[in-house]
């Protein structure tokens, strides 16, 4: 059985610690505190989130981060070791883009390895296609994928996705 | 659907996005309602609270002057070709601004820890991007992130952050992966001829 | 929030070996603090916030309750993190060679002080 870590990352609310607890197959260490400011939602991960599943013969191990700036310290850290990394934006939001496209091009300056970017809130109206968060990423579009966090299937069906590129491409960075 | 608020967004950055679309870019601002025809990568009408403006100086000119609002993308055929102007014209005009580059309001500035590139040059740079890319130019060939070039050349960290946010939406630089790519020799060359037009160097 | 600033400067001030103290909330904003020399308050808060959250987690998960003290020994100093009630997280920094029992007897002396004076500014905030 091959054993992989793979980092759930992206902006505030993106859906990280919604999205690794809605796919772990074992109980989730979470370290979500009560917000007090106002970040559009009323908690917030002050350090990391934890969980595992296993999906084919693979056993993945989930590390999601902070989102908020002032806990980047962690991010270095949840990055040691990791296979990849599967970067979280709120479709619905668009006004979090911009700040994500930062986030994502700081990681990809960082650090040399694949990742996909999951496109959340995919559920509601009045979204940005996955199409047109690649395009406005300046990426692929297949590096784009829809994913619903809340729901079990579907973010099991993002971390397939991702498990086959790693499959195709191998472990190396993807893009350039 | 692509909506959102220039609160967040560069216009550039829009601008750029939808350059390869066909529709019609529509933005509420408190200046008034501008609609922004977009056809093949090139601005083909604009019209500013129901005025065709036909004149690209003036087209410019506003342009520049929307600085905040709401702006919605809608694709489809125009119904508008006053004019032919590449969006890369519109966009590239940014760096040959003088005094009005200074009060240019950018939503998302790069970074500070992104390493960029010097990938491009223009012709026609105003003396504020010159100067700055006197400084930070030999830095960046050899790739650096805002915070580096703030650090080596004690210039403000938000002001390169904003120069260099410029010189991203013009393809001047871009950003790139931590391992540095091999030697493009042609791309040295059109990087050593950016500089002597900077730095005043003879042929 | 003077009387805490006052609470917590007494600390500092009254032992040679805590050389900081950092207030703050439990989603890593700082509250108050005092400090010999200059520290970063905006990173110590938010680092003390990922202790006490990662702490409480851990104990929780092997069922021996809820944390009362993280004790931190590195090789120039201590650091030490206490939960204030639930609305808030206090770091201590002290010098290596500190009299563990002393030192953590005055904090401890304080903590109540510290509880109820934070009650006190958070329900005025509110009201």
């Amino acid at each position: 059985m091959a054993e992989i870590k793979v980092v759930i990352t992206g902006p505030v609310g993106s859906g990280k610690t919604t999205f690794v607890k809605s796919v772990s197959q074992t109980p989730v260490i979470e370290t979500d505190e009560v917000s007090t400011v106002d970040i559009g939602k009323g908690t917030t991960t002050v350090a990391l989130d934890f969980g595992t599943v296993r999906i084919e013969d693979v056993l993945i191990r989930l590390f999601g981060t902070p989102g908020q700036e002032r806990f980047s310290f962690m991010w270095e850290d949840l990055m040691v070791e990791a296979t990849g990394f599967v970067f979280l934006v709120d479709s619905s939001n668009p006004d979090s883009l911009p700040k994500a496209r930062r986030m994502l091009q700081f990681y990809m300056s960082n650090y040399k390895i694949p990742f996909i970017i999951g496109a959340t809130r995919q559920d509601l109206k009045r979204v940005w296609s996955p199409e047109d968060i690649a395009a406005y990423f300046m990426l692929p579009e297949w590096v784009v994928r829809g994913v619903v966090a809340t729901d079990r299937e579907s973010a099991r069906d993002l971390l397939m996705y991702f498990l086959e590129l790693l499959k195709r491409k191998g472990g190396r960075r993807w893009i350039d | 659907m692509i909506h959102g608020s220039l609160r967040s967004f560069n216009l550039l950055e829009v601008m750029q996005f939808i350059g390869r679309k066909n529709g019609t870019l529509i933005i509420t601002s408190p200046e008034g309602k501008v609609r922004i025809y977009v056809k093949d990568g090139n601005v083909r009408g604009f019209v500013y609270e129901n005025e065709r403006v036909k004149d690209i100086f003036r087209v410019r000119y506003r342009f520049l002057k929307v600085s905040e609002g709401s702006f919605e993308y809608v694709p489809g055929e125009v119904e508008i070709e006053d004019f032919s102007v590449p969006i890369d014209t519109l966009i590239l005009s940014v760096v040959s601004m003088g005094d009005e580059l200074r009060d240019l309001r950018i939503s998302s500035p790069v970074h500070p820890d992104t390493v960029y590139v010097l990938s491009g040059d223009v012709e026609n740079m105003s003396e504020d991007i010159r100067r700055f890319l006197k400084v930070a130019g030999p830095l960046l060939v050899k790739c650096s992130s805002a915070r580096k070039i703030h650090e080596k050349t004690g210039l403000d960290l938000d002001m390169v952050r904003k120069f260099m946010t410029v010189l991203e939406a013009t393809g001047i630089i871009r950003p790139v992966p931590r391992s540095r790519v091999k030697e493009d020799i042609s791309l040295l060359g059109r990087v050593i001829d950016l500089l002597r037009r900077v730095w005043k160097w003879p042929k | 929030m003077d009387r805490l600033k006052a609470i917590l400067q007494d600390l500092v001030d009254r032992s040679g070996e805590i050389m900081a103290v950092v207030l703050a909330t439990p989603d890593g904003f700082p509250v108050e603090f005092a400090a010999r020399g200059n520290i970063e308050v905006d990173r110590q808060a938010a680092v003390i916030a990922s202790l006490s959250s990662l702490a409480t987690r851990s104990t929780e998960m092997v069922d021996i309750g809820s944390p009362e003290e993280i004790m931190i020994t590195s090789e120039r100093g201590r650091m030490f993190v206490y939960r204030v009630g639930t609305k808030a997280t206090l770091g201590v920094i002290t010098a290596r060679d500190v009299t563990a029992g002393l030192v953590l007897l005055k904090v401890r002396q304080v903590l109540p002080d510290i509880a109820s004076e934070l009650d006190r500014v958070l329900s005025r905030r509110e009201g």
